[in-house]
């Protein structure tokens, strides 16, 4: 992502992605996309004033989020998925009569 | 059905008596299904058979060995479908298989995948008990989700004897939209 661009998460559909990019794409932004482009994640370029997003999205009938803050990496916490396997197992399959998880 | 429940009483047998085991189907996907050293693999695809279908419910009940193709096509008489696009049924896939693996397609992004459409299951479980959980209506809160527990189980945790599914209405119409976009040099990097 490119240094001091603000990232906003777009709720977007699919009929939407071409409006989208034509309109980023005239002000320096980039966008990528997930769960089959239903949601596109822009990095907005830091010199660029918010509202020119806001009324680029609006145009397209869209609507998006701005995340702020610092990025924190996850508090590390015991494997739940290990935690609840031994139990699981005892209860179901106690004589080992599948192949292990 | 008879020959179904006869099935299931041999599997039951099999868990209670015969060596470590790996419960497969058609075998689509030989990644998960090849048993290793000391380990026999179980056949269970002739369970197979759609048990309950009301299309006014939305909800239907087949035996796991069913092929999705057979059950894609006893749904579409109706003008229903399994909305999360599961994978395979052209190389002969079973239900079981499906949500053993949990494998589903692009669909999965708009309507959920396999956990958010299986509602009710029964398994035989590794001392040969035949497990219910969930159930035959969406509406269905009682015990614990042992549906949920099943997906993506990949024949580790039990035998998929019988699933219950809901499932959607066909669409009135539908598109495919292709995006051509150039990539970017920073939404390369790992």
């Amino acid at each position: 992502m490119p240094p001091h661009a603000r990232v906003v998460k777009v709720a977007v559909i699919a009929r939407r992605v071409a409006g989208l990019e034509a309109a980023l794409a005239a002000a320096g932004a980039r966008a990528r996309y997930s769960l089959g482009a239903n949601v596109a994640w822009v990095a907005w370029p830091g010199d660029r004033p918010l509202p020119q997003l806001h009324a680029a999205l609006e145009a397209l009938e869209l609507a998006g989020m701005v995340l702020t803050g610092a990025a924190r990496p996850r508090p590390a916490r015991p494997n739940e998925r290990r935690c609840l396997r031994h139990p699981v197992r005892a209860a179901i399959d106690p004589h080992a009569r599948f192949l292990k998880v | 059905m008879s020959l179904a429940i006869e099935g299931v009483e041999v599997l039951r047998e099999a868990m209670r008596q015969g060596p470590r085991v790996l419960p497969h189907g058609a075998g689509t996907k030989p990644a998960l299904s090849t048993p290793s050293d000391g380990t026999a693999p179980l056949d269970v695809s002739g369970l197979s058979g759609s048990l309950e279908y009301d299309p006014s419910e939305l909800t239907v009940t087949a035996l796991a060995g069913t092929p999705v193709a057979e059950f894609a096509a006893a749904l579409a008489e109706h003008g229903q479908y399994l909305p999360f696009d599961p994978l395979g049924s052209a190389a002969g896939a079973t239900l079981g298989g499906v949500v053993a693996a949990e494998t589903s397609g692009p669909n999965a992004f708009r309507h959920g995948g396999v956990r958010d459409f299986l509602i009710g299951v029964r398994f035989i479980d590794g001392t040969g008990k035949l497990v219910r959980g969930g159930g035959k209506v969406v509406k269905n809160a009682a015990g614990i989700d042992l549906p949920k527990l099943m997906i993506g189980s990949a024949g580790r945790l039990g035998v998929l004897v019988q699933l219950s599914f809901k499932v959607f209405p066909w669409l009135d119409a539908t598109a495919t939209v292709a995006v051509c976009r150039r990539t970017h040099a920073w939404s390369r990097s790992p």
